[in-house]
């Protein structure tokens, strides 16, 4: 394990491969710190044009893209109000109020900072785990896997999109989705309506650039905003960084604390950095003396998310290197890419290219301290970003989104694809059905399938006993926790408010 | 439409969503039906589960929509001036991909966004050609010289 973490990290640092994650950091970078785009679009964007490179440099930039930059979308947190995305928008609590005090550089260094010293925690606690967890992978049949794949779409389904019907509503149509071409057993097409295209699958790519490409893109449009934050100047900036990096070390029980509740998160499939950023905000005030200065500019309040957002990028590799089963967007595709390129996650990927894995964590410890150092360095060139003019924007995204469509396999049809896609996905995100649990079970679909065709078979030939494998028992149990939970949680609220009107 | 009762038309708004699935998974199924017993099974299951949720999501549209209140529908109303935006966004989208089907892909997205930056965005013209310019010579440096990549040629041009 030492050796294979070792050759990963040579490999990282070789000519020209040291290149790869470094390219993917800065565009990570730009993506990050630009409202109304996140690194899913990125990769989305990215996808197509590794089609043809060996896995080493595939993985060394997406080491840096799926877990990468998160603390740039904490500057336009903390300068503007707006976060890049989600898991930054905890950090704005207290991070504009910063601003406001004129202590800008100081918030966005101890956010620097924290997102650096949060994700090496996660980083190292990933490769300690990583034999156990290689362990596991092993000793699991088709039986334990059918049920990890069920428990990861119920488990994402709950989380992802406050209902967990509509969550649910859709693991079942991306299933479908997952069904289109050919059955893998009896290779009779399936659910391809005599169209040609349709015969040999849904491919990812296209789906993806419609989902998360092409929808953004298209919201932004709509958006009608002038510039990407509605502001037409960026403002000066005050503060010391050496300030914020004094109190990072100042505050190091709660960066460490933090960096665990990030971590714990991020190896739970579907929850995000938002909600370890949330919980960790609220740890934070919680087991502080003077709770009523958070939210008015408290240092620690920009400290606790921070860290806990890229801490949890390390728990989030777990699940889906080991298992298969990707905690959200970005490890989706990063497992789709896996797929295009030949790499099974799982034991294949944990035995025979561990190498790879490595430098796949090497890749992403280097892109946070990166992303943090080079932040820090160009805040101002970057702060400026958000007022990019949104019409300057949007036809480069098209271009690149219907260009790499058609790129994968050379067919105008996958643009075509995208395109309905984008439409779909825009439907999808202005009515509120949740993207990431189709993505999820487009991804899981034939590794849900195949796994319970052989145990169908494995059980027929009496060659296992489904119900007497503990592990099937124990997820099982967690699949109907995962279903009964958002309703007992809701019926347990319901009754407390009733409590509190009949008092 | 006219006779239509106020209170059906809300029904059915709220209903959109699960009829669209519902006809989705319709489709589906009497596809599925075509399938042999091993082709078909899993895909049957999964849409036999994922119809059962969409008449659950269907009830739940459908009960919340009667609690909410007449006023709370006319607030909802979308502005017209607002309305007719995402079709233009998706005219401009789709406009793109016709443009790349006959001209190719770097003649295609270059004329689009030399459109797209005059029409839409209202810059000039010098900035529009040489966006147009940096995007067209791009994408054949990037994708067809570096990496390689095919680019589609244009209808126009196979035909």
């Amino acid at each position: 394990m030492i050796d294979a973490a070792l050759q990963g990290l040579g490999l990282l640092l070789s000519w020209p491969w040291i290149l790869y994650p470094i390219a993917g950091t800065l565009f990570a970078m730009l993506f990050s710190a630009t409202p109304g785009l996140n690194n899913s679009s990125l990769m989305a964007l990215v996808i197509p044009i590794t089609f043809s490179w060996d896995p080493l440099p595939v993985i060394l930039l997406f080491g840096a893209l799926v877990g990468g930059a998160t603390f740039m979308g904490s500057v336009t947190a903390i300068l503007f109000n707006i976060p890049g995305k989600a898991s930054n928008a905890v950090t704005l609590l207290d991070g504009y109020p910063m601003t406001r005090q004129g202590r800008a550089r100081t918030a966005i260094s101890c956010a620097a900072m924290s997102s650096a010293l949060g994700s090496t925690f996660g980083v190292f606690v990933l490769i300690a785990l990583l034999p156990i967890a290689r362990g596991a992978a092993l000793s699991l049949g088709p039986p334990e896997y059918l049920m990890l794949a069920i428990w990861g779409l119920t488990l994402i389904a709950a989380l992802s999109g406050g209902s967990l019907v509509r969550g649910l509503i859709m693991a079942g149509v991306g299933l479908q989705l997952a069904f289109v071409g050919h059955d893998p057993r009896t290779a009779e097409p399936r659910f391809a309506f005599g169209i040609e295209y349709l015969q040999d699958g849904l491919s990812l790519v296209p789906v993806l650039l419609g989902l998360f490409a092409l929808a953004e893109v298209l919201d932004l449009m709509i958006s009608g905003r002038g510039t990407l934050s509605g502001r037409q100047h960026a403002d000066e900036l005050g503060g010391s960084v050496s300030e914020g990096i004094r109190e990072t070390f100042r505050h190091w029980g709660l960066l460490v604390r933090s960096s665990v509740i990030g971590v714990v998160i991020g190896a739970i499939p579907g929850i995000g950095g938002s909600v370890a950023g949330f919980v960790a905000y609220g740890h934070a005030s919680h087991s502080a003396q003077d709770r009523s200065r958070f939210g008015r500019g408290e240092i620690r309040g920009v400290i606790a998310p921070e860290a806990a957002s890229d801490a949890k990028d390390g728990g989030a590799l777990l699940p889906t290197l080991a298992l298969g089963i990707p905690g959200g967007t970005g490890t989706a595709m990063l497992l789709g890419v896996l797929s295009l390129h030949g790499l099974t996650p799982g034991r294949q990927l944990l035995t025979d290219h561990l190498t790879l894995v490595f430098a796949l964590i090497w890749s992403l410890f280097l892109s946070n301290w990166l992303t943090s150092l080079l932040g820090l360095a160009l805040v101002g060139p970057i702060s400026r970003l958000s007022t990019l003019r949104t019409g300057r924007l949007v036809p480069a995204i098209l271009v690149l989104a219907i260009v790499g469509a058609t790129l994968y396999r050379g067919l105008i049809a996958d643009a075509v694809c995208a395109v309905l896609f984008g439409v779909i996905g825009l439907a999808m995100k202005w009515r509120k059905w949740p993207r990431v649990p189709l993505v999820i079970a487009l991804v899981l679909g034939p590794l849900f399938e195949t796994n319970l065709h052989l145990t169908l078979r494995l059980q027929e030939l009496g060659r296992i006993d489904f119900w007497s494998r503990p592990l099937v028992v124990v997820m099982l149990a967690l699949i109907v926790l995962n279903l009964m939970l958002p309703i007992l949680v809701r019926r347990v609220q319901s009754l407390r408010v009733l409590g509190r009107q009949d008092r | 439409m006219s006779h239509v009762s106020p209170y059906a038309r809300r029904m059915l708004r709220a209903s959109f969503d699960t009829l669209t699935l519902t006809a989705l998974t319709g489709i589906l199924a009497y596809q599925s039906l075509s399938l042999d017993r091993v082709a078909g099974s899993v895909p049957r299951t999964v849409l036999f589960v994922t119809a059962a949720l969409i008449a659950l999501q269907w009830a739940l549209d459908l009960r919340r929509e009667a609690w909410r209140s007449q006023t709370a529908v006319a607030d909802s109303a979308r502005d017209p001036v607002q309305a007719s935006s995402p079709t233009a966004a998706l005219a401009w989208m789709i406009g793109l991909l016709a443009l790349v089907v006959l001209l190719g892909t770097a003649l295609g997205s270059a004329i689009f966004c030399l459109l797209f930056l005059r029409r839409r965005a209202r810059e000039g013209w010098w900035l529009s050609t040489a966006y147009a310019f940096a995007v067209g010579a791009g994408l054949v440096l990037v994708f067809r010289w570096l990496l390689g990549a095919r680019l589609y040629p244009g209808w126009l041009w196979l035909h």
